[in-house]
């Protein structure tokens, strides 16, 4: 019986094999790393309609960020300024300044200025800032170096693997309460005397903390997870609810 | 398999049926309503430019075109829309409770708004007063609505076409000045009966300046009779709140006592003890607490 086939087609199943784990392995990686919040995300900044700068306003001027975002104490969603908090101010300061031009219409036609959602959080995931701000949590850990940004960009990936890097070990976050809304502070900072004084120390803690030159954020975070009793939620209805 | 729906064939023979006056008569207005209601080979799209698998294909391609582009893999740009002024009080999320009134005939219901963003969505009743507890009536329920009314006058009006406010204060001025001339002879009120003190004292303000106006209550269903029969048995100044939470046997005589809708909330009232039997009608039956299972509402 004659060869229908040539002899090189004897390796084609062989090609075909690692040709397909080869695709496979590529997409899977491609998925994993283009599809998920870490690159889809991270440095989205859309143009708004007032450029505000949060450098000037925080850094230059030293306002707090409860001026503006003033519930965030108080309610689950911490709310963006109204038009009447931008006209406190603007109604004497850069009054002509062209770049405030929506604002000034806003507040003369008492429609809205539309600012672009960065920081989504998706409808099936309940979040209270209430609860995080009260309890050492910083905008910082969340939202990046606010205070150095000229316009907002999304800085942290905000994905659900990045949530439960901190609900489960919450003192790599946690600072001192008077220190949650100063986006630059360090450990450092801290006054080992001081802050034993008021916070205490761990119960296994190896050393006693106010004789240290320096604290470390893990020690830190320790203390105030016991002071507080700080326990994140890390089942699926802690935040699906 | 494609299914073909068709009526029988007519027969030619035996009875004829039609279905409608316009096919029983058959004329040719009917044919042509016919042709236009229902032209023939319209789910064939026959003879025109385009068949109906023309018309599936294309739409196909489009869909698959669509798909290749990724239209709709873009970033949806959403907005954050705060209030241009703050509404007063208000924390985003949660609730705001009012204390208010709604006015009735002999009083008013006392009520707790509930408001989310400056926007009344539920009305109660005050638990902490006395009169009424937590009671409501379903009219205060259905009130709700009212404020959100698209019927709601939001202008001013005359003659069909909206005028200015200023407009409007003229016209008040005009007709003020033409009705002192006559002391408020030509004038007449007619208004609800209500309990209003801010009413009566407008009342005695517009009698100063217009001593000769008349004023008019009407109701449909005036209270007069009530007042007379109370002042009867009770003498002057006397007011009957019936607590129906109290009552064992209810004997109403063309009365629908349970429809309180007068400010008095008290048969409402959310401590009742029990179930007092309920005996209505025009004529006369009493049914005491044996006989509660066979007491029927009627008249």
């Amino acid at each position: 019986m004659a060869n229908f086939f040539p002899r090189w087609t004897n390796w084609i199943p062989l090609k075909l094999v690692v040709c397909g784990i080869i695709t496979v392995c590529g997409l899977t990686a491609a998925t994993w790393y283009y599809a998920t919040p870490k690159y889809t995300k991270i440095g989205y900044e859309p143009v708004q309609p007032v450029p505000f700068p949060h450098d000037i306003h925080v850094s230059q001027l030293g306002m707090d960020c409860r001026y503006c975002h003033s519930f965030v104490e108080m309610a689950a969603q911490s709310n963006v300024p109204n038009t009447q908090t931008c006209m406190n101010c603007h109604t004497q300061v850069q009054k002509d300044n062209p770049k405030l031009e929506p604002v000034r219409t806003s507040w003369k036609t008492g429609n809205p200025v539309e600012w672009v959602w960065i920081y989504r959080t998706v409808d099936y995931v309940y979040y209270n800032h209430a609860a995080h701000v009260n309890r050492g949590i910083s905008c910082f850990s969340c939202h990046g170096p606010v205070n150095h940004m000229s316009t907002v960009y999304l800085a942290k990936p905000h994905s659900m693997a990045w949530c439960l890097d901190c609900h489960r070990h919450p003192e790599n976050f946690l600072r001192p309460e008077d220190q949650v809304f100063n986006l630059d502070w360090k450990p450092d900072d801290v006054k080992p005397a001081e802050f034993v004084a008021k916070y205490g120390t761990p119960v296994d803690a190896s050393e006693d903390f106010s004789k240290k030159k320096k604290l470390t954020q893990a020690e830190i975070g320790q203390t105030l997870k016991e002071h507080w009793n700080i326990n994140p939620p890390t089942n699926c209805q802690g935040c699906h609810r | 398999m494609k299914h073909v729906f068709q009526h029988p064939p007519e027969s030619t023979t035996g009875k004829h049926y039609w279905r409608s006056l316009g096919e029983y008569s058959d004329s040719p207005e009917f044919r042509q309503w016919l042709e236009r209601e229902f032209p023939q080979g319209i789910a064939e799209l026959n003879g025109d430019e385009w068949s109906r698998r023309d018309f599936v294909k294309l739409m196909g391609a489009s869909m698959a075109l669509a798909g290749v582009g990724l239209t709709s893999c873009r970033r949806p740009e959403l907005h954050l829309v705060p209030f241009t002024k703050n509404v007063e009080w208000t924390i985003p999320g949660k609730f705001l409770y009012y204390a208010t009134a709604m006015p009735r005939r002999n009083g008013a219901i006392p009520l707790l708004a509930t408001t989310v963003d400056g926007r009344p969505i539920k009305l109660d009743g005050n638990p902490l007063h006395p009169a009424t507890g937590e009671a409501t009536d379903t009219f205060t329920q259905a009130s709700i609505l009212d404020l959100y009314d698209p019927t709601r006058s939001k202008r001013f009006v005359r003659d069909g076409k909206t005028i200015k406010r200023e407009d409007f204060d003229a016209y008040l001025k005009d007709l003020r000045n033409k009705l002192l001339v006559d002391h408020g002879d030509s004038v007449a009120f007619l208004v609800e009966e209500t309990n209003s003190p801010t009413r009566e004292r407008l009342r005695g303000e517009l009698e100063k300046n217009l001593p000769g106006m008349r004023w008019c209550v009407y109701e449909p269903l005036l209270s007069q009779g009530t007042i007379a029969a109370t002042q009867d048995a009770f003498g002057a100044g006397a007011r009957v709140i019936p607590k129906f939470d109290r009552a064992d046997v209810v004997l109403a005589l063309d009365s629908d006592f349970l429809d309180c809708g007068q400010g008095d909330l008290a048969c409402e009232h959310a401590q009742r003890q029990h179930e007092p039997a309920l005996c209505c009608g025009k004529s006369v039956h009493a049914h005491g607490r044996d006989g509660r299972s066979s007491a029927a509402l009627s008249g």
